[in-house]
């Protein structure tokens, strides 16, 4: 029996060594750097300081509500815009299978490309977005990435460009399998269409939903590229996500006490966010 | 089948061959050079014994960038003058500083030699991990004086950026910061005589230069970071008689000269500057200099070799270059260098100097393309030999060299902090520029934001 244990543990030891190695230790670690003065040359234990600078730092508070802005719209309109893509391609039609090629290529295409061509589209002088406005609706555009009215946005649907197919792919997925003999009986018992859709195939998808908005609040939470390559957090800080400000305080200005800080703050609030979603999704009725 | 697969092979490893040949090309040693024995040769010149330090390995790191790159191609010329063995790795600025700041505050001493950025030179000072170089230029067995000719062939200034108290910790490796550029035939054509000398000067030609339809007065960097719009406006700062702080650290950002050199700026972007500007950068205004959408613009004077090439640009052959506009506290010049130092935990260190000065020499800057491709040194810069092949170079080099004497090495700061403080201005700078807040409210702010940065870094115990 002994020898069988060694061996279980055995075999799990290259998973635990993995696990400790590359999750828990840098996890620990940034927890440990977070209460200290860590930079390149002074590496002091400083108590809670770094928290309680990062409270009253208003620079804080904006990166925060930024990058809920962020994560609320960027997810929320691609939830509602993939839910109709999906709904759309549940039905059969002809050339389903191409258009679906089709609508899946900006999940492929590499986050810094696809900020790189839309930094160059939003371009006022040069760009395709203006161009087009011109050309085709005879008004002038907007200075996209730089007026603080339109920035956040102009970020925000790089996102939803990019990320709309990958929440589409995973609500068909949900759609195909929802069983055809309820929507059947609700149509007999004279629902329409609209009625099937809202009390019957939103809460048999509750579940798949949820795991979309999940794995799309988690990316939003960190996203980067996106916003770096576009306005690097401008103008001013109106695009500055809590993500940028850790990379800012981290390797720009080489303080890695305050950047870990600011990660667990991260963490916090990503966790926060989950719950609030699962709580949601997991009442009844 | 198989036969013409072979031909094949055959006929694709010629042409490489061949091409290869091609790429070493008649100046590949330089316009003076004609062969790598030329180049060898030449520097026999120098009254030392090159071969001391015969069978070493230096460890090299740099900057990814065209001067770089091309001193690079010609280490074989060193090895085989020095017998020193050089590993050289050649990454992008970022990962450079990086690499570089773990290297040398973790007193690993991977690297013997190293390309610096001035702005870091207090931060290696502070963790003592620089060697000093004037013990090496003043070792007659390593370094010949009249060959080598520090430092009378070097601008002052330059010199001086790459001192900390006094101590001279780099060599430098280009000449360039800051220059006026502006499109001669549009102030012909508007008839303005001469380039702006003062700041309301530069403000009537931007003005009467902008036809937004078909190019702007103006463009400068407007996108926020403490090498980007910062690298421009600490000119117009220091010009106008801010500072940004007294001999007492206390930040001078709110000092009416401060706020009114971020109005100017910000304001002049905004009437006579392109659509967006807060968020150009360099290249940016490059291209915008090049597709005829800019008629003045103040950066690096590294862009001439690019506007001035037809291939690359509508408007070669259109630009004039000038020294900066002056303001109440004269011209400023920000200077940029990029400078080559040693590490203190090398164990190579005076192969590592005999590579130094192999690459600051002027046959290896001759080279490498002198002028045209910013080298450091005063004797190759103002060297007429060029000027046949390049019609714009001398009106630059009289402009640059001119310009060059305006230089403040600390033009941004070279503290430790400053990669923050440059962050946080650079944002509050970018703020007046997109019309968010005025100048007054956002240096006020960001003047408090820079006094804690200083505070919490313990500059007011």
């Amino acid at each position: 029996m002994k020898a069988r244990k060694v061996e279980m543990y055995a075999f799990i030891l290259p998973g635990l060594i993995f696990l400790f190695l590359f999750s828990l230790y840098p996890t620990l670690f940034t927890w440990y750097t977070s209460f200290r003065d860590f930079s390149i040359f002074s590496n002091s234990f400083n108590g809670l300081r770094n928290y309680i600078d990062l409270f009253k730092d208003n620079v804080f508070y904006i990166s925060l509500k930024n990058t809920l802005f962020y994560v609320v719209f960027a997810v929320g309109i691609e939830f509602i815009i993939g839910m109709a893509i999906a709904l759309l391609f549940n039905q059969t039609f002809k050339g389903k299978s191409i258009a679906l090629i089709f609508l899946m290529l900006p999940m492929i295409i590499p986050p810094v490309v696809s900020a790189l061509s839309f930094l160059m589209m939003y371009d006022p002088t040069l760009g395709l977005m203006n161009y087009a406005l011109k050309t085709v609706f005879h008004v002038s555009g907007a200075t996209w990435l730089t007026d603080p009215k339109t920035a956040i946005w102009a970020v925000v649907s790089i996102d939803i460009w990019q990320w709309t197919p990958f929440v589409t792919l995973v609500l068909l997925a949900g759609l195909q399998y929802l069983p055809k003999e309820t929507m059947e009986a609700a149509r007999i018992d004279g629902a329409n269409s609209i009625q099937i859709f809202f009390s019957i195939t939103l809460k048999l998808m509750k579940k798949i939903i949820m795991i979309a908005l999940l794995f799309r609040t988690v990316e939003a939470f960190k996203a980067f590229e996106s916003i770096f390559i576009t306005t690097k957090g401008g103008p001013g800080y109106n695009t500055r996500t809590l993500n940028i400000f850790a990379y800012l305080k981290g390797f720009e200005f080489m303080k890695f006490g305050e950047a870990a800080t600011l990660s667990i703050v991260m963490l916090f609030v990503s966790s926060f966010l989950i719950t609030v979603l699962r709580k949601f999704f997991s009442k009844e009725g | 089948m198989k036969r013409i697969t072979i031909l094949l092979i055959v006929t694709l490893c010629v042409v490489l061959f061949a091409s290869t040949l091609a790429w070493g090309g008649e100046y590949f040693y330089g316009k003076f050079f004609a062969t790598k024995d030329d180049l060898l040769n030449s520097f026999k010149k120098a009254n030392i014994n090159w071969r001391q330090f015969e069978g070493e390995t230096i460890t090299f790191i740099g900057n990814a960038e065209p001067n770089q790159e091309s001193i690079m191609k010609l280490v074989p010329v060193f090895e085989e003058l020095t017998g020193i063995k050089v590993t050289q790795e050649l990454v992008n600025e970022e990962n450079l500083r990086q690499k570089i700041t773990v290297d040398l505050t973790g007193k690993t001493g991977v690297y013997d030699a190293m390309l610096i950025d001035p702005g870091y030179l207090a931060l290696y000072d502070k963790s003592q991990s620089l060697d000093d170089l004037s013990v090496f230029v003043n070792d007659a067995t390593i370094t010949d004086p009249n060959w080598y000719q520090w430092p009378s062939d070097f601008p002052e200034q330059f010199i001086k950026m790459g001192q900390i108290n006094n101590v001279q910790y780099g060599i430098p490796l280009h000449l360039s910061g800051t220059l006026m550029m502006y499109r001669k035939d549009l102030y012909q054509e508007k008839g303005i005589a001469e380039p702006a000398k003062t700041f309301d000067e530069l403000w009537d030609h931007a003005s009467k230069l902008n036809k937004p339809d078909d190019y702007y007065g103006i463009a400068m960097r407007g996108m926020a970071g403490a090498g980007l719009n910062m690298f421009i406006w600490t000119t117009f700062l220091k010009s106008f008689g801010g500072k940004w702080w007294d001999e007492n650290w206390k930040p001078m950002l709110d000092s009416p000269e401060s706020i009114e050199s971020a109005k100017y700026y910000s304001d002049i972007l905004k009437n006579y500057g392109p659509p967006g500007v807060s968020s150009w950068e360099w290249s940016k205004i490059l291209s915008g200099l090049q597709s005829e959408k800019v008629a003045i613009t103040i950066d690096t004077p590294a862009f001439a070799i690019s506007i001035e090439d037809p291939k690359l640009s509508k408007t070669a052959g259109k630009w004039g270059y000038a020294p900066q506009p002056a303001g109440k506290a004269g011209i400023t010049m920000d200077p940029y260098s990029w400078y080559v130092g040693i590490n203190k935990d090398s164990k190579h260190k005076k192969a590592a100097w005999l590579f130094i000065t192999w690459m600051t020499s002027k046959e290896v800057q001759l080279a490498i393309g002198g002028p045209t491709i910013y080298v450091s040194r005063l004797s190759v810069n103002s060297d007429p030999r060029w000027r046949e092949d390049y019609p714009w170079l001398e009106g630059w080099q009289t402009a640059l060299m001119e310009n060059v004497k305006y230089a403040d090495p600390d033009c941004r700061p070279r503290i430790p902090e400053y990669p923050e403080i440059g962050n946080i201005v650079g944002v509050a700078l970018q703020e007046v520029t997109s019309g968010q807040k005025n100048a007054e409210d956002a240096m006020k702010e960001v003047n408090q934001k820079v006094y804690e940065i200083l505070e919490k870094a313990g500059y007011y115990k």
